[in-house]
């Protein structure tokens, strides 16, 4: 100890040590290597497709295909369509989820639980299923419609912008849910408790009070059913029929027939990462002049109702979690009916299992291996970023924390595309390898990740760390005895929710997948195309089955505490 | 074992604002040495400067002979305890002492031995298998406390300890800190902002303000003495009245003379602070100065007064009941003087002493 102070204190006045004291450290070297995995895997492929989208085909510059896009009636009504979908479905979001909300965190109705195992169900399912099982319903053939058909009722069609709404507005109001019942739960009962003291009760109490509180929460589950409304790709492609939106369109003008224009659709990418950075950056202006610190130190009460009201709030509050979870039970029971060809008949069997695992077993590995890489990584980068930006506040640190949230606002077929554009050739040729689709889901996924590890480190006090380095634990190995060991919960919770987003991805995995690498969206995909719909239903089962399974591993190692 | 703690020219600047301005002073081997001022005052920065957690803008901090400048915190052997205890919640009370006894390799018997004297130390034995948070405010201080002194630290750094305790606990913890200091006789360094505190524990005082030093001496020293308007306002109660010197003496209220040796045979306007013990009431008479009570509040051992002293400012002033009284009301007038050996006299801006 003491020889070792003596030899640092020799040079004490240097320039050298002044520099290493101050600026050589651990974080210093993670916050370097970040930068140049982020300039590698965010910045130049953002740049390639931004560059690409001012070329032709030919290589020569030109502004062509914008011009090509506002010209044409046919792509500016995509773009509005899009719009269109995402202010709708966000809307009616934000109306379904916040009374639900409200009414099960305040109101003892009953089956609690049941309401938030199904909520968190559907919101952890690919937004594909939604559409693929309400056609199975509601449909031409589906089985509402052929039921209400023969006493005589047309139920209309669920094709086109009513479909895609249905499908989105079920898949997507629990995220609404599930941030408010948040929110109201961890706003102290006092903060009421003084309105009505005040004398301010009943709804105007709420609407002083309460709401005001929790608006920046609701304005960031609205920002999350937006962008992910807008990113969509699978749900229109099959619900949508004839009303075409931006994913779809930049997916077809790549993939195109004939070779695709790739120019193109990087325009159009470019187009549509302009739309959700806009609406990110108002969401931020907005949030950022009312946010509020809440600790809870008494939860509110919750409040008994009469039988008759407890009855209602009960049933709409269940209603509506039950018809969010009727995709994935839909999918389920559907697996075990025998099919012939695309049609189910009638009678139950394993065959659609049998034929899975016979011939998408590889796709099933493929699923489970990545998802577990790109957590491992997740985890890795979900900890030692969330320290630099919260800890190590700085304008680099500022940096790394806005571009490692951009691909956030990014697409998937998007990011899918800026990807290949950038590793197909040159020094780094990765498409068709299991890295980019590893690279692209944790560039994809890794918010989550970062933002509830983000949350438990404000919570965390620095003092902790500092007291372990006055008693003589060197920074490096304090952060990982104290801290991190701390984090641990935060950290775990995001990552449960990036590994089941993960494994349900679909729209960069159809860019950036081989013959070797399809993973099981993928593959439900290509069999609800082709009309496979018994392998399909099994498939997304096994899904299901891994994401409630991958739920029951978080509340085990969280101890019941909430998943978001 | 023990260091000298030698702060020369020390200076931390933030933008343009300059949280620790040019301090200099020395803190003996074994000597508790609080750091005194009112919130934002540098004293918490100039700590943790010495802790190793905010870096030295300029000027040297020296153990014994040793710069420590550019010596990273985890290498400077110092006991820390901090305001809101920092007690690793993951770990044990026992897990928590041993901590820093792991991080200096100290294991099998002599690590055992040592944390059990720190935990009958400080009493928390019998609590050595929970988790910090079954304990409460108190005993979690003790912790934090015993896994300072565990280390056997060079220096003990206390930021604010008693601050989220209770009124009661935090005197009776104070008093088992100044033993513990004391027969430990370990350096130490205490922050506060609480003047009553600062006089019950420390050895010296470093009275903080705006980032310099206003004051440093003992508790009697600088609550008798002190050195400016600021610290007469600042420990203790004061009241400040206007009087003018003419080189042998001053005047007060235009009335009572005093005959005084001022420093420079001072001339012109100063300024007279008076603890409200020093006050000396009486019946009204036209040779001294006079007020009318505005409040008096009667506390058991004494009675305080509020009194607006004519064309004057309004005075706190105590009268003892054990040296017999009659209690003035509300309205009345009275004569007010003091002794002139006990009150200080500073030149008109209240920023230099003339005694």
């Amino acid at each position: 100890m003491k020889k070792q102070d003596s030899s640092s204190l020799k040079n004490k006045n240097s320039p050298i040590a002044k520099f290493i004291f101050e600026k050589f450290n651990f974080w210093t070297v993670v916050i370097l290597v970040v930068l140049v995995l982020a300039v590698i895997f965010i910045i130049y492929p953002f740049s390639r497709l931004l560059i690409q989208s001012f070329h032709n085909k030919e290589g020569g510059l030109t502004l062509e295909n914008y011009a090509n896009f506002f010209q044409r009636k046919y792509y500016i009504t995509t773009l509005f369509n899009s719009l269109k979908v995402c202010v709708a479905t966000t809307l009616l979001t934000v109306v379904l989820g916040v009374p639900m909300a409200y009414i099960s965190t305040r109101y003892n109705i009953w089956c609690k639980k049941l309401i938030n195992i199904m909520i968190i169900l559907s919101l952890m399912s690919p937004p594909f299923i939604g559409a693929y099982s309400w056609i199975l319903l509601l449909g031409r053939n589906g089985l509402i419609t052929r039921m209400l058909g023969s006493i005589g009722i047309n139920i209309g069609s669920i094709y086109g912008f009513n479909g895609i709404l249905l499908v989105f507005t079920l898949k997507l109001f629990p995220f609404v849910y599930m941030y408010v019942s948040g929110a109201l739960g961890s706003m102290d009962s006092s903060l009421e408790e003084a309105a009505e003291n005040l004398g301010v009760s009943g709804i105007k109490k709420l609407m002083t009070v309460t709401f005001p509180l929790v608006l920046p929460t609701i304005l960031s589950s609205a920002l999350i059913v937006f962008m992910t409304s807008l990113a969509d790709y699978g749900t229109p492609y099959l619900i949508g029929e004839g009303y075409r939106v931006l994913p779809v369109t930049i997916y077809d003008e790549y993939m195109g027939e004939v070779g695709g224009n790739v120019t193109f659709a990087s325009a159009l990418s470019v187009i549509i990462v302009l739309c959700s950075l806009t609406v990110l950056l108002f969401q931020k202006k907005v949030i950022d002049k009312r946010s509020y610190n809440m600790s809870s130190l008494r939860p509110p009460k919750i409040k008994e109702l009469a039988t008759g009201k407890r009855i209602l709030a009960t049933a709409f509050v269940f209603f509506v979690a039950l018809l969010s979870v009727l995709p994935q039970i839909t999918v389920v029971i559907s697996s075990f009916v025998k099919t012939n060809g695309p049609r189910f008949v009638s009678g139950f069997s394993l065959e659609s299992y049998t034929q899975v695992m016979f011939k998408l077993g590889k796709n099933i590995k493929n699923t489970f291996l990545f998802g577990m890489i790109a957590l491992l990584v997740m985890m890795l980068l979900g900890l030692l970023l969330s320290y630099i930006i919260v800890r190590r506040k700085s304008k680099v640190s500022g940096f790394i924390d806005t571009l490692v949230m951009f691909p956030y606002v990014i697409p998937g077929s998007v990011l899918g595309i800026s990807l290949v554009t950038a590793f197909n050739t040159g020094h780094l040729v990765l498409t068709g390898t299991v890295t980019i689709l590893v690279v692209s889901y944790v560039i994809r996924k890794l918010p989550y990740t970062l933002r509830s590890s983000i949350g438990i480190l404000y919570q965390l006090d620095t003092s902790v760390e500092e007291a372990s380095i006055s008693l003589g634990v060197a920074p490096m190995k304090t952060f990982f005895m104290t801290t991190a060991r701390l984090m641990l919960p935060g950290l775990l919770s995001g990552a449960v929710l990036s590994f089941i987003s993960t494994i349900n991805e679909l729209s960069s995995t159809l860019i950036l997948y081989s013959a070797k690498t399809g993973t099981i969206s993928v593959a439900i995909f290509s069999e609800i195309i082709r009309d496979g719909y018994g392998p399909a239903a099994a498939l997304s089962s096994i899904l299901t089955l891994a994401t409630i399974v991958s739920l029951l591993i978080f509340n085990k190692i969280s101890g019941g505490r909430s998943v978001i | 074992m023990s260091h000298q703690v030698i702060i020369q020219n020390v200076v931390k600047q933030y933008g343009d604002f300059r949280a620790v301005n040019d301090m200099n002073f020395q803190i003996e081997k074994g000597e508790f040495f609080t750091l005194l001022g009112p919130s934002g005052c540098g004293k918490t920065t100039l700590l943790r400067m010495i802790a190793g957690f905010n870096e030295i803008d300029e000027g040297e901090i020296l153990f014994d002979t040793q710069t420590v400048n550019y010596l990273p915190a985890h290498k400077r052997n110092i006991g820390m305890v901090f305001q809101n205890y920092a007690i690793f919640p993951h770990l044990t009370v026992k897990q928590n002492v041993a901590y820093g006894l792991k991080a200096r390799n100290i294991r099998g018997k002599e690590q055992e031995d040592r944390i059990q004297e720190a935990m009958e130390l400080m009493q928390i034995a019998e609590y050595q298998d929970r988790s910090p948070s079954q304990l409460s405010g108190g005993q979690q201080q003790r912790v934090a406390l015993a896994r300072a002194i565990v280390i056997h630290p060079s220096v003990l750094l206390m930021d604010e300890p008693l601050s989220n305790l209770d009124a009661k606990l935090r005197v009776q913890m104070r008093g088992s800190i100044r033993k513990l200091q004391k027969s430990l006789d370990i350096t130490t360094i205490y922050v506060t902002h609480d003047q009553e505190e600062a006089l019950a524990i420390s050895d010296r005082i470093a009275v903080i303000n705006a980032g310099r030093i206003e004051q440093i001496g003992r508790p009697e020293e600088i609550y008798k003495h002190p050195a400016n308007e600021f610290v007469a306002n600042f420990i203790g109660t004061s009241s400040f009245l206007n009087a003018y010197a003419d080189g042998k003496g001053f005047k007060v209220g235009g009335k009572q003379y005093f005959s005084i040796n001022l420093k420079d045979n001072y001339n012109g306007e100063v300024k007279l602070a008076v603890r409200p013990e020093y006050f000396i009431l009486s019946e009204v008479s036209p040779d001294i100065m006079c007020g009318e009570v505005m409040m008096a509040t009667f506390l058991g051992d004494f009675i305080s007064y509020e009194i607006q002293i004519e064309n004057g400012p309004i005075i706190e002033a105590n009268q003892y009941t054990k040296d017999g009284f009659s209690m003035y009301d509300i309205g009345d007038k009275v004569g007010v003087t003091f002794a002139l050996d006990k009150i200080s006299v500073f030149e008109k801006n209240g920023r230099e002493s003339l005694l």
